[in-house]
């Protein structure tokens, strides 16, 4: 399987110490742990929103803690999506263009390789389609749920197909029903190939992961991997992942 | 897509985009006027003086006059190119009608001429060169709104009456500040005319290319002795003809300039506030990996399209405001509405206007760009922009206020009495003008005669002014104006030490001390050497002139007399018009100081009252928009707050009263800065500009009960914008704070 993103020895001031770990092409990974243990730090340096103090970061081989500011943006436009806790969307565009928003910057960054836009659009659709929100296209993001909301955000995530999506804290600002969309969108996502990396705060969500990542004090104190019959039931895996979390004081 | 978010953009934020918008069209429209009202004013005047061919140096003389000497004069003087004499045939006022208007009160001399062969020619309406068939006048085209009068009516001369035939554009004589008009007529009909009038000479000379006027000026008066007139050169005459209209334009010019600070500062603060709010769309951006650039470009846009708006905007009303103010223009001067032309020019004037203006907001834009996207996301709202609010809030309306005194001060200064002193005339009431006479000794003698057997007259004093050639401290020879008589009766403002009062003691005014670098105490030789005991104000002759009381030798007093001025003041109970009246008929010009006042400088003097109305037009304007657009925006910012307050059961009249005193704060700072910028400061900035025309040692005379009254209304309008800003804290529920958090 192929390695998809590789943290070598992350350290971030006094927040992130020596943290190394990879993920894997399909894989769906949770961070959990406390608050101010770090996750939230270690999310936006290993997507490079912000810059370790030593340590690398690979995203599909290619290491980009060394890269300019504009590569970085490069990166994260060409090969990452990113979904934000506070669903953070532009008031002026409707939900539909809102996420055909990175799409429209990739064919304005990339004018050889420009994507035909009937085809982003139906793309774009098609994604709303899967996330249960194609009636939505033409709303005003005020005129949404939170739910809704993020599961747009889902999908504007996915609009330039990343090969890993980043999630901070996805369902921290839902209620619970809210909750449940977003963990069913993120587990289909993920089933059809996506590879997610997300901090998380909800044991829930994080049972439906591959693995959890447990982060105190800025180092990994420790990690879960689901496997066997687990993949298939629910309440056992919430279950199991309560059990070793337990062993943390969570 | 980069359409509709610009739209809903503009249409989520109606308010900030019509003030952006506004500001960027009174920006654009100030300036594009005036560049097109420059550019045709400064485009018909040359225009006109090329037409016209209008000579580089004329001289008035009246009396006999040797065409021989002249002649040889000019063949002799390799400076000259052509040279001709024209005939000028003064007419009594008392005896012009136009129409059924009697031109007695005018303070002008109106006279007939003929139409030139050579140049200095009087052109018509159409700019062609009228010739004029018997019974036939062209009359001076300020005259035509002036006295409301058309072609086919009549001018009479005495018994003489002439058909109006047309009007004409005289590249000397159009400015009001020129002293004279011109009619043109027929050969025949001036020959008639010939023995009501009294005929002057107008000498006048074509010179070589790069010819200093003011040294040939110097050859002719040392060369020949027909100088008893004034003398005139071209760059004077198009002095006098740019800066009668250019006051206009210069004061459009000047509020375009206050009123483009004014959108910056508030554009800025405007942009500032957007930038603030879209922070964590803009963090959302980076993280999503948009570039710096293309995140500004969707920030940007949206101003790109309000300033094409404000430009077209601000070009139309410029179009329509230009049409009433530039009839004068084509009176004058025959200036043409060429329209691609001035579309052209405002199109670059507001290009460059809304350029400035966008790279101000791309500049506040920028600031997105030196931030990460983790700042961005998580940006803190600070407090400092709402302290810049108040400070923008109290410097607008200390400009606004300022700006309006400014021009209160100048209409009530230049409305004065006092300001004539400025001009170089004494305190007086009356004016008699000898001029152009062939015996001004005479005459001047006669007058005081009769001046010293009237009853009415409390005091008066005659001066005469004589030409003098002075050698200067680098032994050049200039030609001086030199007024001698009593000084002390009716005394000009001195800046520096007092009139002369002595033989051998000279005042310059202040710009002919400037040149000659003469300061109180030095001395300067005309045919012996004279203290300069005084520098004195005097905006009149180019502002270069002296004082003297007498010469060395009395006689010499009299010698070479251009003209005398005797200055009377009457006493109380006297009827001041009967007695002008009674003088006027003796053949001597007596006039009011106030008319003569008016008839120079009327034209500037009712601009200037013009300009006080539409600066407290805008500034009411420019206060009411800023004070409603900020404190709405202090709220619209405070919502949460306020919706909190509320909810913890703040009643909307508590609330509203701490948002008026919070706003009253910088309202009154601002006025009173502005009462301080109109009176102190504006003083200064005015004795500056006066300094440069002659003026020296200004002051306001300022009417206390004006300036309250303005600085009252417009602190009332502050106020009440301030009172129905605050109204929209009852729009605001309690229950706001529960479901969106700040």
């Amino acid at each position: 399987m192929k390695t998809i993103l590789r943290a070598e020895n992350i350290c971030k001031n006094e927040i992130l110490n020596d943290i190394s770990f990879t993920v894997e092409e399909g894989e769906m990974v949770a961070i959990m742990g406390p608050s101010g243990s770090g996750k939230s730090t270690l999310l936006y340096n290993l997507s490079g929103m912000d810059t370790p103090t030593s340590g690398k970061v690979y995203i599909d081989d290619k290491e980009i803690t060394s890269l300019s500011e504009k590569e970085k943006a490069a990166v994260r436009l060409n090969k990452i999506g990113f979904v934000f806790q506070q669903m953070n969307m532009m008031e002026n565009l409707n939900i539909i263009d809102n996420i055909l928003l990175p799409a429209v910057e990739y064919n304005r960054e990339n004018k050889n390789g420009k994507k035909d836009k009937e085809e982003l659009r139906k793309r774009a659709l098609g994604l709303m389609e899967k996330l249960s929100i194609s009636d939505l296209y033409k709303r005003k993001i005020s005129e949404v749920s939170g739910g809704q909301l993020q599961r747009s955000c889902i999908c504007r995530s996915m609009i330039n197909s990343p090969i890993i999506i980043f999630a901070d804290e996805p369902t921290g600002a839902l209620n619970k029903s809210a909750t449940k969309e977003v963990m069913s969108a993120m587990s289909a996502l993920n089933k059809e190939g996506t590879t997610i990396l997300m901090v998380t705060h909800d044991s829930k969500l994080a049972s439906r992961c591959n693995r959890v990542l447990y982060i105190l004090d800025g180092q990994i104190k420790g990690e879960y991997r689901f496997e066997g019959n687990d993949q298939n039931n629910d309440k056992e895996r919430e279950e199991k992942l309560a059990c070793w979390l337990s062993d943390y004081d969570w | 897509m980069i359409k509709r978010l610009i739209f809903n953009d503009i249409k989520n934020h109606k308010l900030l985009s019509v003030s952006t918008v506004l500001f960027m069209t009174a920006s654009t429209m100030l300036f594009s006027l005036a560049a097109m009202l420059f550019a045709t004013l400064s485009g018909s005047v040359d225009k006109l003086m090329e037409t016209a061919a209008c000579p580089d140096f004329l001289q008035m003389h009246s009396g006999d006059i040797e065409f021989e000497k002249i002649d040889e004069f000019a063949k002799n003087n390799p400076s000259v190119d052509d040279y001709q004499v024209s005939g000028f045939l003064n007419i009594d006022n008392n005896i012009i009608y136009l129409g059924d208007t009697n031109l007695s009160d005018s303070t002008q001399d109106n006279g007939l001429c003929v139409q030139n062969e050579q140049f200095d020619f009087l052109i018509d309406m159409e700019n062609n060169i009228p010739r004029v068939s018997e019974g036939e006048v062209y009359v001076p085209a300020c005259y035509k709104s002036m006295y409301d009068i058309n072609v086919f009516d009549t001018m009479k001369i005495a018994d003489e009456e002439l058909r109006i035939a047309g009007f004409i554009r005289d590249s000397q004589m159009s400015s009001m500040m020129a002293s004279s008009k011109r009619f043109l007529v027929n050969k025949a009909d001036y020959d008639r005319i010939k023995k009501i009038g009294s005929e002057e000479y107008l000498i006048e000379f074509l010179l070589t290319e790069n010819m200093d006027t003011n040294l040939f000026s110097t050859e002719y008066s040392n060369a020949l002795p027909y100088t008893n007139g004034p003398q005139i050169t071209k760059p004077l005459i198009k002095l006098m003809n740019v800066l009668t209209d250019g006051i206009m334009i210069f004061i459009i010019l000047l509020t375009g300039v206050v009123v483009l600070l004014i959108s910056l500062l508030c554009i800025k603060f405007i942009t500032s506030i957007s930038v603030e709010k879209d922070k964590p769309e803009a963090g959302m951006l980076k993280a999503i990996g948009v570039s710096d650039r293309n995140i500004r470009f969707l920030y940007f846009a949206k101003y790109i399209l309000l300033s094409v708006v404000g430009s077209v905007l601000g070009i139309i009303g410029a179009f329509v405001i230009r049409n009433p103010l530039s009839i004068k223009l084509q009176e004058s001067y025959g200036a043409t509405n060429n329209y691609s032309v001035s579309i052209i020019i405002a199109v670059i004037v507001s290009a460059v206007v809304e350029i400035i203006i966008l790279l101000f907001i791309n500049k506040v834009i920028k600031s997105i760009d030196k931030m990460s996207a983790l700042e961005a996301l998580f940006s803190v709202k600070s407090g400092k922009k709402e302290k810049g609010q108040q400070v923008i809030i109290a410097i607008v309306i200390a400009i606004c206020v300022g700006m309006t005194l400014l021009t209160e001060n100048l209409s009530s200064t230049l409305a004065s009495p006092d300001f004539v002193t400025y001009m170089g005339i004494g305190d007086a009431k009356i004016r008699m003008d000898i001029r152009g006479q062939k015996d001004i000794i005479g005459v001047t003698n006669e007058q005081i005669e009769k001046l010293k057997s009237d009853t009415n007259v409390d005091k008066f004093a005659p001066l005469k002014t004589v030409s003098r050639t002075v050698t200067t401290n680098d032994n050049e020879e200039v030609n001086l104006l030199i007024e001698t008589g009593e000084h002390g009766i009716f005394p000009v403002k001195y800046s520096e030490g007092a009139y002369p009062d002595e033989e051998g003691e000279i005042a310059l005014s202040a710009l002919l001390a400037t040149e000659l670098s003469l300061n109180v105490n030095d001395t300067i030789n005309i045919d012996g050497l004279y203290k300069v005991c005084g520098i004195y104000s005097d905006i009149t002759n180019g502002g270069k002139t002296a004082k003297v009381k007498s010469f060395y030798g009395d006689k010499q007093s009299d010698d070479n007399v251009i003209w005398s001025v005797i200055y009377v003041s009457l006493k109380d109970e006297t009827d001041v018009n009967k007695w002008i009246e009674k003088y006027n008929t003796t053949g001597v010009e007596t006039i009011n100081i106030n008319d003569y006042v008016n008839g120079t400088y009327g034209q500037t003097i009712a601009q200037i009252e013009k300009a006080k109305y539409v600066a407290f037009l805008v500034a009411s304007i420019i206060i009411a928009v800023v004070v409603l657009l900020f404190i709405r925006l202090l709220i619209e910012k405070r919502r949460y707050k306020i919706s909190l307050k509320k909810a913890l059961g703040f009643n909307d009249s508590s609330l509203i009263k701490s948002y008026i005193a919070n706003g009253i704060l910088p309202v009154i700072t601002g006025v009173i800065s502005g009462v301080l910028v109109g009176t102190v400061l504006g003083e200064k900035i005015c004795a500056i500009a006066l300094m440069s025309f002659g003026a020296t040692g200004f002051k306001f005379s300022i009417q206390p009960v004006s300036v309250t009254l303005i600085s009252g209304l417009l602190l009332l309008i502050s106020i009440s914008s301030v009172y129905v800003a605050t109204l929209e804290i009852k729009n605001i529920k309690a229950y706001e704070c529960c479901i969106k958090n700040d």
